[in-house]
């Protein structure tokens, strides 16, 4: 069918994109670093992965947003702020931020782990669907920050007064690490890795 | 190339570091774990009686303005007795839920006197805790209303008052006016009193001394009274809700925290000083927290409390006094109500005539006392001289008369008191005029306004107006320089009685006088001896015969004024006299106007009385008179009163008029004055009525036009007679005169009193005309002058001279006439002829003819007659 430039015994460079063969360490143009794969994708992968799963626990319970008006400090979680939009009518806004903030994330982990858990136990899975399903990670991945920049902006806002004020609780810090973590997982993941198997396997 | 060995790949297991980070997010999420776990908190249940103001998850818990907690839920309670309100507490909190902690609901409160909970308005309502001391406990029931409890920092004292007044918990406590505190607690004490926790905030707490005094400022403080009025109060929000305000001693201790002290009602109560009790048997007047203490015109105390000593019978004042003054009250000290005094030298103490009698204090040395007993009469100032005054009669003195010495006050009646029927007075003297009061000095009464009024005008001597509101007593000092030992003087009525009892005094001469007329008398009318009065009106009595006796009495060292001559008569009332001559009012004095009065005199002329008597006036008294009676056919011109004079002056008077039964003759009843009767009263006296006369020759009595006729009189040298005739004209009293007749045939314009010429100088009248009883001829007897008799003799001719004798000729007019008057009157002139020696001369009754005219060569006759 086809030979991989790895077969062929060239790598090219990440940088300049300059081809060149395996002997060379760094890239004749850039004298950049130069790998035929990127070294350890997978594990670290699985780290950022692991990582953010765990952070996303703390970013879903905990207190996204401490509003203090009268009376005690009302603490929201993400959860409960899509719920009381939807009790303020406001079904449009709670779709965006539970999309934003719960579904792409959750969605972002759960993509990276099934492509993973396939190419690690040689699951039959179709490398068509894995370069899609990692295609739309990539591209909604960064649309998750939308929460943390409509928070920053409201705490800018409604700066904090004796009246009402509004601060980014712990969950906030958790959810923003997330994002970051999926991201990073996303990126060090070096999607040549799903042709790879399959010309091992061949 | 060959020999070189394939390189052995060895695969490279590397554990990437990234690793790190799983671990370090796990790490993270099992530290949140355990603290989210930790930190969850301790879940109680408080039963409140409604949840209104509670909402959960958003009202908290507080303690001490620390958030503690956050109600989680509201529920109804099962038994409906209430709502569960579950509430999360930070365990660090967990310690406060004891058994016996207090929960309640700060709600904001805006009221005039505080807005509270503020806070709760703007951070919604929360709940409060007051920690207990129990065991642990998770459920609790909440207070209604916030309970009193003391907290924070500050002192902490106790006042105890009567009642609570309008203070309440938050009420403030107010030091010169600044809030440095707040009550925080009050409750009611077995004894039935109030107490007070209060709290003074930190950084005043050194201003509550232990011997501060706490009042009540609730309110308005309103002191109305003469010295004027007084509203304060400690602030618009201590007048509404009530305060407490103190003062402090600089110099003292500081107050220990959990001190007690007395809250007092008002400033006035509060008021330190020592306390004093006062007996009395009345009130008095004397007000709680108005009267007050003087001692020489110094506020030195107040009276604080009067109470009853359960017998009604007996009060007690309690009062204060200013430390200061302490020393003041001793054994000896006395405590005087004083009175309000109202004299026209002005007005003392006029507060205590309307307001609160004040308490004099008249301080002197002793030993130190606290029971006193207070003296309604004043007591004398200190160095005064004291003494006592003894009267029958006070008239008008009363406590606070002055003693006056020459219109100056120098004492003061202090009391006045009733003894065996006579008053005894209880004076002073300043010290400063101690020295008048000598052995021989006399004190009498001065009546408010003497007046004497007579022709000379009226005379008033009055003690000044402060002598009608408070009669004074005036001092006489004597003439000794030594001070009198005596502490009894008596009070004289007037001055003459105190001069009097100068002197020697003489037993009073008594005297009984008739009168038939009382007049205005009175017991106590003054007898007076040229308006001086010697003696006094003892007694009156009416006799039998209708005549009245009244008794006088000279006063001693004037008895000799009373001799055989002396004359007693009413000087009561006014006599007033009107004549043309003029008005005269005549009186004693203003005090025998209304008194009535007795006045004496000698009158050297008068002999010894039989019967002393009081006439009516001093004319009477003094007048002897002798009756006569004038009868006359001719009543004209006679009236009662008529006077009778002898050469202008009257000598006596007519006195009464009657008819004879036949109605001819009046007969004039007349009194001569002595000692005019001596002389008219005799054969030979002469009467006559005179009345005016016009005519050209004279103007006489013209006056009789208007004041009537008198009658005049000439004095007579016979034997005493009584009765005499009246006449109708001036009597002839020329004994010597001449009376010659004339016969003519008409009378002409001759009239009774026409004059006879000789030489046109008039020597006689014709004083008489009659006719003829065969009515040939008229007879007209001429009166001629003694001196003059002479010169008529048996040939001398007599002739009409009445008219004017106008005679024409070629040579002119010749008129002549005698007089103006015999124009008019007619008149008769004589002459003489000159013979050689003269013819002799005319004897009385001789008749001659009257001529009608003269002839010329009579005119010419000019002889020397020698008488």
């Amino acid at each position: 069918m086809y030979t991989s430039a790895k077969q062929m015994g060239l790598k090219l460079c990440r940088h300049c994109k300059l081809s060149m063969s395996e002997e060379q360490t760094h890239c004749q143009r850039c004298h950049m670093r130069v790998h035929t794969r990127a070294p350890n994708s997978l594990q670290k992968c699985w780290a950022f992965v692991i990582a953010a799963t765990v952070g996303l626990f703390p970013a879903n319970l905990m207190p996204i947003t401490v509003l203090s008006t009268r009376g005690a400090p009302q603490y929201e979680t993400i959860m409960s702020g899509v719920i009381s939009l939807i009790k303020d009518d406001m079904v449009g806004i709670a779709i965006v931020v539970f999309v934003a903030s719960i579904v792409v994330p959750v969605m972002k982990l759960v993509g990276l782990i099934v492509i993973m858990l396939s190419l690690q136990f040689k699951m039959n899975l179709d490398n068509r669907q894995r370069i899609v399903i990692y295609r739309i990670i990539d591209i909604i991945g960064k649309w998750s920050m939308l929460d943390l920049f409509v928070l920053s902006i409201m705490i800018a806002v409604f700066e904090r007064n004796n009246l009402v004020g509004v601060e980014a609780g712990p969950g906030a810090t958790a959810f923003g690490a997330v994002v970051l973590l999926t991201l990073f997982a996303a990126k060090s993941f070096d999607t040549r890795i799903i042709w790879d198997k399959q010309l091992e396997q061949r | 190339m060959n020999n070189a060995s394939a390189p052995e790949i060895k695969k490279e297991r590397v554990i990437s570091p990234i690793w790190l980070l799983p671990i370090l997010a796990i790490v993270l999420g099992a530290w949140l774990l355990f603290k989210a776990w930790s930190e969850a908190g301790v879940k109680i249940d408080i039963v409140f009686e409604s949840a209104k103001g509670i909402t959960a998850g958003q009202t908290q818990l507080f303690y001490q303005g620390l958030d503690i907690g956050v109600v989680k839920s509201v529920a109804l309670a099962p038994k409906l007795e209430g709502v569960i309100v579950k509430a999360e507490v930070k365990r660090e909190a967990e310690q406060l839920l004891k058994a016996d902690s207090q929960f309640w609901l700060v709600t904001p409160k805006a009221s005039i006197t505080e807005i509270s909970g503020l806070d709760a308005l703007v951070s919604g309502n929360y709940i409060e805790l007051n920690p207990g001391t129990g065991k642990y406990d998770d459920s609790f029931v909440a207070l209604s209303e916030p309970p009193n409890i003391i907290r924070g920092k500050g002192l902490n004292v106790r006042l105890s008052a009567d009642d609570l007044g309008s203070l309440n918990i938050g009420s403030a406590i107010y030091f010169k006016k600044i809030k440095v505190g707040e009550v925080q607690r009050y409750q009611l004490t077995d004894e039935h009193k109030v107490e007070f926790d209060i709290q003074i905030r930190p950084q005043f707490a050194h201003l509550v001394k232990i011997d501060t005094r706490f009042w009540n400022v609730s309110g308005f403080e309103a002191d109305i009274s003469l010295d004027g009025m007084q509203i304060s109060s400690e602030s618009l929000a201590s007048v509404i809700s009530g305060g407490v305000s103190f003062d402090s001693p600089l110099q003292s201790a500081i107050a220990t925290k959990g001190q007690s002290f007395t809250l007092y009602d008002n400033l006035k109560d509060s008021h330190r000083g020592k306390a004093i009790q006062i007996s009395m048997q009345q009130q008095n007047g004397l007000v709680a927290g108005r009267s007050k203490l003087i001692y020489r015109g110094a506020n030195i105390g107040f009276v604080s409390e009067i109470i009853n000593n359960g017998s009604h019978d007996q009060f007690t004042a309690k009062a204060l006094v200013e430390p200061k003054y302490e020393d003041l009250f001793n054994s000896s000290t006395q405590l005087v109500l004083i009175k309000p005094e109202i004299s026209l030298n002005g007005v003392k103490n006029i507060g205590a005539l309307v307001g609160a009698k004040q308490i004099e204090v008249i301080a002197d040395q002793g030993e130190l006392a606290t029971q006193f007993e207070l003296s309604l009469a004043p007591k004398p100032p200190q160095g005064s001289k004291a003494f006592t005054l003894t009267t029958d009669n006070v008239k008008g003195v009363s406590s606070g008369s002055p003693i006056v010495y020459n219109g100056l006050t120098i004492g003061k009646v202090l009391a006045l008191t009733l003894k065996n029927r006579s008053f005894e007075l209880s004076t002073y003297i300043a010290p400063e005029f101690a020295s008048l009061l000598t052995i021989n000095s006399r004190f009498y009464n001065q009546s408010p306004l003497a007046v004497e009024a007579d022709l000379n005008g009226i005379t008033v001597e009055s003690s000044g107006l402060s002598g009608f509101i408070q009669s004074p007593i005036i001092l006489l000092p004597g003439q000794s320089k030594k001070s009198s030992t005596s502490k009894t003087f008596r009070l004289h009525h007037n001055k003459q009685a105190a001069l009097l009892s100068k002197e020697k005094a003489l037993a009073p001469l008594k005297l009984t006088l008739k009168t038939d007329y009382l007049g205005s008398l009175a017991e106590g009318a003054p007898v007076l001896y040229r308006r001086v009065p010697v003696g006094k009106v003892d007694s009156y009595q009416l006799l039998k015969d209708g005549e009245i006796e009244v008794e006088l009495e000279i006063y001693g060292n004037y008895r000799y004024l009373v001799a055989d001559n002396t004359r007693f008569w009413h000087a009561s009332g006014l006599e007033i006299k009107a004549s043309l001559e003029g008005l005269s009012v005549n009186s004693e004095s203003l005090k025998s106007l209304v008194l009535g009065g007795i006045s004496f005199d000698q009158f050297d002329e008068l002999a010894k009385e039989t019967q002393r008597t009081i006439y009516k006036s001093k004319q009477l008294a003094t007048k002897r008179h002798l009756n006569i009676a004038l009868s006359t056919q001719d009543s004209h011109g006679i009236y009662n009163n008529m006077p009778i004079k002898y050469q202008g002056q009257q000598i006596g008077k007519v006195t009464q008029l009657g008819f004879s039964e036949d109605l001819s003759t009046l007969t004039a009843s007349a009194e001569l004055d002595f000692p005019y009767y001596r002389n008219f009263a005799r054969s030979g006296s002469l009467y006559w009525q005179e009345s005016a006369s016009i005519s050209l020759s004279e103007v006489k009595n013209l006056d009789t036009l208007v004041k009537g006729d008198f009658i005049n009189a000439l004095p007579g040298k016979g034997k005493p007679l009584q009765t005499f005739k009246l006449l109708k004209e001036v009597p002839n009293t020329d004994k010597g005169s001449l009376h010659v007749w004339l016969s003519s045939s008409h009378f002409g314009s001759l009239k009774i009193g026409s004059p006879v010429l000789y030489k046109q100088y008039k020597v006689g009248t014709v004083d008489k005309a009659k006719l003829e009883l065969d009515g040939s001829k008229i007879l007209a007897r001429l009166n001629i002058d003694s001196s003059y008799r002479h010169l008529v003799r048996a040939n001398s001719v007599f002739w009409n001279a009445s008219g004017v004798d106008v005679k024409l000729g070629l040579g002119g007019a010749d008129i002549r006439l005698d007089s103006m008057e015999t124009l008019l009157t007619g008149g008769i002139a004589f002459a003489t002829p000159e013979t050689t020696p003269l013819a002799e001369s005319a004897n009385d009754n001789d008749k001659y003819q009257l001529q009608s005219t003269y002839d010329e060569k009579w005119l010419q006759w000019s002889p020397s007659i020698q008488p």
